[in-house]
């Protein structure tokens, strides 16, 4: 082989292998990954979600969702549990 | 969230793993005939009692509903039984439950340890019609 030859072969293609694989890695790094990491705060706002419904039928039973802050309805609260991390 | 504090209005949740929460909030809702709903968001100064509310804004749904809702900001858990539900998941049930959530909160795994626990509480709750009521 040549000297060009070995320079392309034993240089170029790695190089190449190590700019494909930069290329895939940073192509996607700038898209918005909101990864949660816990002690950094949450800058969302609340979500809630519901089980999808069985039907329309019962999709039309289901109320509207009202604001936590308006007239305190009654407690349905039974039981259930708290954990922190 | 303190009022001047920025937040974003678009999905914590990309549209993959907003596909495996409602996957898992569907069937087990349908497994057990439950309605768990799950709450994403800041729960204040007052974590449980904002929990029990939210539930109690369930309205008529209330008493048959499970309500998870985490905080990540506070790092908090809270998980909600009504009058119904509390029969099939007892406490101790929701705290084994929690306990498995916060493990994954923990590692930073959100959405893995949502799925995990409502797998739980659908596997703990067990069908409707073997449950008498």
């Amino acid at each position: 082989m040549s000297i060009v030859e070995t320079l392309l072969v034993y240089v170029g293609i790695p190089a190449a292998i190590y700019a494909v694989i930069a290329v895939l890695v940073f192509a996607r790094g700038g898209a918005k990954t909101t990864r949660y990491r816990p002690g950094k705060p949450w800058a969302h706002e609340p979500v809630w979600y519901l089980p999808r419904p069985v039907s329309v039928a019962r999709h039309a039973a289901v109320p509207e969702l009202t604001a936590g802050a308006s007239a305190a309805p009654a407690r349905t609260a039974r039981g259930g549990a708290s954990g922190t991390w | 969230m303190a009022p001047g504090e920025s937040t974003s209005a678009e999905s914590p949740f990309s549209a993959k793993q907003l596909a495996r929460l409602d996957e898992a909030l569907t069937l087990s809702s349908r497994e057990t005939s439950v309605q768990f709903s799950l709450y994403v968001g800041e729960l204040g100064a007052n974590p449980r009692r904002q929990a029990e509310q939210l539930h109690s804004g369930l309205g008529a749904e209330a008493p048959d509903s499970v309500l998870v809702a985490v905080s990540p900001g506070e790092r908090r858990l809270e998980i909600v039984t009504g009058e119904q539900t509390a029969k099939r998941l007892p406490d101790r049930a929701c705290a084994l439950a929690a306990l498995s959530m916060t493990a994954s909160f923990n590692g930073g795994d959100l959405v893995g340890g949502i799925v995990n626990g409502l797998r739980m509480l659908a596997d703990q709750a067990g069908k409707p019609s073997l449950t008498p009521r």
